[in-house]
C-alpha cells in the first residue's frame, strides 16, 4: 500500500492558525488593559500599553512561526 | 447553563452538576472501549474482516505519527489515534441528534491544556534546560513576552474547535427551527425538513467536525515536534 502524503497538510494546518495566533495576544491585551484600568482607573492608559504588548507579541508569535516554516523547507531541500 | 445553546444539566452527583457534555462523552468512551475490545479480541496472524478495518486505521494513524513527527517520536501515536477517533466521533455527535460534547468550550479548553502540559513537559525531557533558554530568544528582555505569546498555542486550539462545532450546532438548530415554522405556513405539510437538512449536516458535521478533529491532532504533533527539535 502506498503511504498518504500527510506532511503536505502540516503547513496547511500551520496556516490556518496564524490567524489566530495573532489576533488572540491583541485581544488577550485589550481586555486586560481594560480591566486593569477599571481597577486602578487610569483612564485608558494600560489599555494602550497592553494593545502594543499583544501587537509585539503577536509579531513575536509569527516570526517564530515563519522560522518553524523556513526550517521545514530547508529540511525538505536537503 | 440551562438556557439557550449551552449544555444542559441532565442530573447531580453529589450536589456536582452532571451536564449532556459529560454524558455523551461517557457515551462516546464506551463505544470507543467497546469497540476497541472487540475488534482487538480474537487478532489471528492471517488478518480477516474486522481486523483488516483495524489494522488499516492502525496503520494509517502510525503512518500520520511517523510522517509528521518524525521516526523519533513515533510513540505518540497511541495518544494521537485516541485523540482523532474520540474528536472525529465527537464532532459528529450532532448528525445523532445528540449535543457534540466539543460544543462546550471546558472540553476543547481542556484537551488543549494537555496538548500545552505535553508540549513543554516533552520540550524539556528531550532538551533539557537549553528548551527553557529558548524562551529568552532572540534576547532576554522577550522573555515575559515569549511566555505570556506560549498562552496563545492552548487558546486557540480550544476555541477553534470549539467555535466551530458550536456555530455549525448552532445555525443547524435555527434551520430546524425556521423550517418547522416555515413549511407547516406554506401547505401544512412539513416536508422540507426532510432533505434540506442534510446538505448542511454533511458540511457543518461532517466535513468540519472531521476536519477540525484532523486539524487539532495534526496541531499537537506540530507543537509537540517543534518543542521536541
Amino acid at each position: 500500500m502506498s503511504k498518504l502524503k500527510f506532511k503536505d497538510y502540516e503547513n496547511l494546518t500551520l496556516i490556518s492558525q496564524i490567524a489566530l495566533i495573532m489576533i488572540i495576544p491583541i485581544f488577550a491585551g485589550l481586555f486586560f488593559g481594560k480591566w486593569l484600568d477599571e481597577k486602578l482607573q487610569t483612564g485608558n492608559i494600560f489599555l494602550l500599553v497592553m494593545i502594543i504588548l499583544g501587537v509585539i507579541i503577536a509579531f513575536l508569535n509569527l516570526f517564530k512561526y515563519t522560522m518553524k516554516g523556513i526550517k521545514n523547507k530547508n529540511d525538505e531541500d536537503e | 447553563m440551562n438556557e439557550g445553546f449551552g449544555p444542559q444539566k441532565v442530573f447531580e452527583i453529589f450536589g456536582m452538576p452532571i451536564t449532556n457534555t459529560v454524558t455523551v462523552t461517557w457515551f462516546i468512551m464506551a463505544i470507543i472501549i467497546g469497540v476497541s475490545y472487540l475488534a482487538t479480541k480474537n487478532l489471528k496472524k492471517r488478518a480477516s474482516g474486522a481486523q483488516i478495518v483495524t489494522e488499516l486505521i492502525v496503520t494509517a494513524i502510525n503512518d500520520l505519527t511517523e510522517q509528521t513527527m518524525g521516526k523519533k517520536l513515533k510513540a505518540f501515536s497511541p495518544y494521537i489515534g485516541t485523540l482523532l477517533i474520540f474528536l472525529g466521533i465527537a464532532n459528529i455527535a450532532g448528525l445523532f441528534g445528540v449535543r457534540p460534547p466539543t460544543a462546550d468550550v471546558n472540553t476543547t479548553i481542556s484537551l488543549a491544556i494537555v496538548t500545552f502540559v505535553m508540549i513543554h513537559f516533552f520540550g524539556m525531557k528531550y532538551n533539557g534546560l537549553s528548551y527553557l533558554k529558548g524562551f529568552a530568544e532572540p534576547f532576554v528582555l522577550l522573555l515575559p513576552l515569549n511566555i505570556m505569546g506560549e498562552l496563545a498555542t492552548p487558546i486557540s486550539l480550544g476555541f477553534r474547535l470549539f467555535g466551530n462545532i458550536v456555530g455549525g450546532m448552532i445555525i443547524m438548530n435555527l434551520l430546524y427551527g425556521a423550517l418547522a415554522n416555515f413549511t407547516p405556513a406554506l401547505i401544512g405539510i412539513p416536508f422540507l425538513q426532510a432533505g434540506i437538512p442534510v446538505a448542511f449536516h454533511i458540511y457543518f458535521d461532517l466535513f468540519s467536525g472531521v476536519l477540525q478533529s484532523f486539524i487539532f491532532a495534526m496541531l499537537t504533533m506540530v507543537f509537540i515536534s517543534i518543542a521536541v527539535d
